[in-house]
């Protein structure tokens, strides 16, 4: 073995390492910030209550029930939510061959807002489906929706092409987003509540929400890793990828609709959040070079430990429990660090 | 091995193959070559099933080349394209060891076969030296030679080659066309390469195809195709044609037209 293989393993056992860390330790932290005091001791006395049942004697059913129901349905949501995005982001940038492509490239977002923006404006928002607010799963519809007229509109001659695949997403964005702005003039009152939804929160959101996004982030991510090494071996492109035995369209679909599926029930839950799915396979791929088999794990352990701090600053900055939007947060801290990688590694991004 | 028989291929709206018929048998090297335009490159598209045949069969193996699933095609035809753009910063070890997909079993990984056709393949091709440098710092032809190890890690025993040294300098297009010629004798590969340069596939391809609008205009030995009238009526340009004394191969001069050119 040569010593550069050797070092890129040294990496990857660092990473993980201070990943495995990092992650449980800063859920557990931030699972003790909020407006209700309760220290990181007692957060690890309730988590721990099942396993330990003298653990928890001495706290109040109030901080169990915030603890447990609010916030640590809120830090799982951000971590799935977080590792959804950077995963759907890593795959789209591979298929797509572009170091612009994020999750949202496909129009999965605007359709979701689309849905939402339904939702919200007919006012179905006050009914629940399996204990469940239907704006979920309009928001769901709208970004499944967008994503089929995408692939319909990118289908040349019966082949999917990267190229014609962005233009309809850029197409199918821009005639929903001018549906949304259409809907929003309409309904002044319901303004701020979509926009509110477009701009990607994760305030009051409860276990239910996490297990809408767990069955899809699971199985997408196994149709995924099923086709890591496919995804090395597009990026020397299709006709070559195709003389080497891949059946280049069949897999790029079934990428993309894993993808896509995945981005759907982010979006979902969460709103419109930018940049996780854009920067963490950038930072990635310069950590750990950028195999596959390597890079999606990491990119979702990174992409859920950036999304969970950024959740945190989003319902602590502000005083008396005002919120700001979690995408607000990632577009003001993503953007400049995007700007940093592209300045200073701009061979790396651009390769 | 591989029959191309009524061949009628092209793109949507754009016919550019016209009935071309040529049999290539097991172990042989042969040159393509033509002007730009000519088909060349839409041929070896259409011998990796990329394209369609409009009309008439490709069989490779007696097999007709849509029959034939993904991977089986590709443990029989290795190709070197002409695209050689990586979009990922890969170690070129990782590129070359791509070439063993077709062979490698989704749930298992590298084997020691592998990884011993990796090895030999760069070590053929001289690029252990690159394995660990990412292929896009590397130049163009340090790249095409990663690209033919990964064709030659794809173990088939038909190699097509698509302008594959068209960036590497004169020592290295030597070198891999000799490696070619080491390989179609020692291990009986038969090797399909289209290229420009008349005078280097003059030396290491016995057999020659000339095309030209889409159809086959000469097919043989090279002694017998290489004529002044041939390549005038291929290329356009009066040419001459000479041995070059001491080692017999016979090489071709255009001559510069430079009284005409711009009357």
């Amino acid at each position: 073995m040569t010593p550069a293989t050797r070092s890129g393993r040294n990496r990857l056992l660092l990473f993980w390492t201070v990943a495995g860390l990092l992650v449980p330790a800063a859920a557990l932290l931030c699972a003790a910030v909020g407006p209700f005091h309760v220290e990181a001791s007692r957060v690890w006395r309730i988590i721990t209550h099942p396993l330990d049942a003298g653990s928890a004697s001495g706290i109040d059913e109030t901080a169990r029930y915030i603890v447990l129901n609010v916030r640590l349905a809120r830090v799982v949501l951000a971590l799935l939510v977080g590792a959804a995005l950077a995963l759907a982001g890593s795959v789209y940038q591979g298929v797509l061959l572009n170091p612009l492509a994020d999750p949202f490239t496909l129009g999965v977002s605007t359709g979701a807002a689309f849905g939402a923006s339904l939702a919200i404006l007919g006012g179905w928002t006050a009914w629940r489906l399996a204990g469940l607010g239907t704006l979920p799963l309009a928001a769901f519809a709208g970004a499944v929706g967008a994503l089929l007229l995408v692939l319909l509109l990118g289908r040349v001659e019966g082949r999917v092409q990267t190229t014609t695949l962005v233009l309809a997403g850029i197409i199918v964005s821009t005639f929903l987003s001018a549906w949304i702005s259409l809907l929003k003039s309409l309904n002044e009152d319901s303004l701020s509540t979509i926009v509110f939804w477009i701009m990607g929160s994760l305030s009051g959101r409860s276990w239910q929400h996490v297990l809408i996004v767990l069955p899809y982030l699971l199985g997408g991510a196994c149709v995924i890793f099923l086709y890591v090494r496919e995804l090395d071996i597009l990026a020397l492109g299709d006709i070559p990828a195709h003389q080497m035995g891949v059946a280049v369209s069949q897999v790029r679909f079934r990428l993309l609709a894993a993808a896509s599926l995945i981005t759907a029930a982010a979006v979902a839950v969460s709103g419109v959040i930018g940049f996780v799915g854009l920067v963490v396979p950038h930072l990635v791929r310069l950590l750990l070079g950028p195999r596959h088999g390597r890079l999606l794990p990491a990119a979702m352990m990174t992409g859920a430990l950036l999304t969970l701090l950024s959740d945190t600053l989003a319902r602590s900055l502000l005083p008396h429990g005002q919120e700001i939007p979690l995408g607000v947060v990632t577009a003001i801290l993503g953007a400049p660090f995007f700007c940093y990688l592209l300045l200073h590694k701009k061979r790396a991004v651009l390769a | 091995m591989i029959r191309v028989s009524h061949l009628y291929c092209g793109y949507p709206g754009r016919p550019v193959l016209r009935d071309v018929n040529l049999q290539v048998e097991a172990g042989e090297f042969v040159g393509i070559l033509g002007p730009n335009g000519s088909g060349k490159t839409t041929l070896l598209l259409a011998l990796t099933g990329i394209l369609r045949p409009e009309k008439g069969t490709i069989t490779i193996d007696g097999h007709r080349l849509e029959d034939l699933p993904s991977r089986d095609r590709a443990r029989r035809i290795a190709v070197v394209s002409q695209d050689t753009q990586v979009r990922f910063p890969y170690p070129c070890a990782d590129v070359v060891a791509m070439g063993r997909y077709p062979h490698q079993g989704r749930w298992r990984g590298p084997t020691l076969r592998d990884a011993r056709a990796v090895r030999r393949a760069m070590e053929l091709t001289r690029t252990l030296d690159l394995a660990q440098r990412p292929v896009s710092d590397i130049s163009g032809g340090e790249r095409q030679r990663v690209l033919v190890a990964k064709a030659l890690a794809q173990d088939a025993p038909v190699l097509l080659l698509d302008e594959a040294t068209s960036a590497m300098d004169v020592h290295w297009k030597l070198q891999t066309f000799r490696l070619l010629a080491h390989l179609q004798r020692k291990e009986h590969k038969t090797i399909l390469a289209v290229l420009h340069d008349v005078n280097l596939a003059a030396v290491f391809c016995p057999r020659l195809i000339f095309l030209k609008d889409g159809a086959v205009v000469a097919d043989g030995p090279a002694r017998e195709v290489l004529t002044p009238a041939t390549l005038e009526r291929v290329y356009d340009s009066p040419a001459v044609v000479y041995d070059v004394p001491g080692n017999g191969a016979r090489q071709v001069f255009f001559v510069p037209d430079t009284e005409g050119a711009h009357r």
